[in-house]
């Protein structure tokens, strides 16, 4: 063989061996994780939450529902609950909730009332990016009002 | 020389390859289990929220989401009672579902089934919040579902 052939298959033997070790390494690293039950468990948390949360009845406040408060306070905030106008009670009696359930298991969220999403009349929680998220529309005198529910990944 | 690093390189590679071979085999195994465990965890969460035997109804008509007090009543004991016990296990395995009331106040409503292993080699919860509807006084509290499956 000449010398111009060995360097040729000394070439091709290292190159060969670094392919392997990256597929060595590639197979090393931190296998892909199933995700489908925590898609799944997010989705349901983001609808559920946002469902029993706007049905919910009051507990002060003459068996209004929540929604019925977060209606007046899109509409005129003229309901008074424990002392407090209709938005101000909405947006305690929310955070109770979301205290006591998301923030208690330690999951992130961002929730919002809007009707127009860069500007929102209530807002809680953290901003995240990468979130599974719930959109439910609530009719009031102005149009349609909407509550949305991002659970952060 | 050189045919002693042919050998050499050969050999090598021949290593790597049922090296790569093997652990994939194991990584699939892995994953396999995980995806088996992940789907059954599904299923149990899918089936305890819609359970017939707790859901709200009107008229027939059933309402998503929503869990009715009376009903809560009656369900342990017919989903606890040795003649069910193999329909409910088919259903839902070794899980444990409790309901818990979050408002207006915070309370323990009812644990409708309970089949907890002590000696688990795995164990993951999820909870899932519901309406519960009280129909004597036509309200509803803020309430959630917990899901704590096990894996022996």
């Amino acid at each position: 063989m000449k010398k111009g052939q060995q360097e040729i298959m000394g070439l091709a033997i290292v190159i060969t061996l670094i392919i392997l070790a990256v597929l060595v390494i590639a197979k090393l690293s931190p296998n892909k994780e199933f995700s489908f039950k925590k898609d799944y468990e997010q989705s349901e948390l983001a609808s559920g939450m946002l469902n029993a949360l706007l049905t919910t009845t009051t507990r002060d406040c003459n068996g209004l529902s929540i929604r019925d408060m977060l209606q007046d306070c899109a509409d005129n905030n003229t309901k008074k609950c424990n002392g407090e106008n209709s938005c101000a009670y909405f947006e305690q009696q929310s955070r109770e909730i979301l205290r006591n359930t998301l923030e208690s298991w330690q999951i992130n969220y961002e929730f919002s009332i809007f009707y127009d999403e860069e500007s929102p009349i209530i807002k809680l929680g953290k901003q995240c990016i990468t979130k599974q998220s719930e959109l439910f529309p609530v009719p009031t005198e102005s149009g349609a009002l909407f509550a949305k529910l991002g659970i952060c990944s | 020389m050189m045919e002693t690093i042919s050998v050499l390189a050969v050999f090598f590679i021949l290593i790597i390859i049922f090296y790569i071979f093997y652990s994939n085999k194991a990584i699939d195994i892995d994953e396999e289990k995980d995806r088996m465990r992940q789907l059954e965890a599904v299923k149990i969460m899918q089936q305890a929220f819609s359970l017939a035997e707790v859901q709200c109804s009107e008229r027939g008509i059933v309402k998503d989401g929503c869990i009715d007090l009376l009903k809560i009543n009656a369900a342990p004991e017919i989903m606890q009672n040795a003649e069910n016990k193999a329909f409910y296990f088919d259903k839902f395995g070794f899980s444990r579902i409790a309901i818990k009331q979050i408002y207006p106040e915070i309370k323990d409503i009812a644990v409708i089934y309970d089949n907890s292993i002590g000696d688990y080699s795995y164990k993951d919860t999820s909870n899932i919040p519901v309406s519960l509807f009280d129909p004597i006084g036509n309200k509803y509290y803020f309430g959630v579902v917990s899901v704590e499956i096990f894996s022996q």
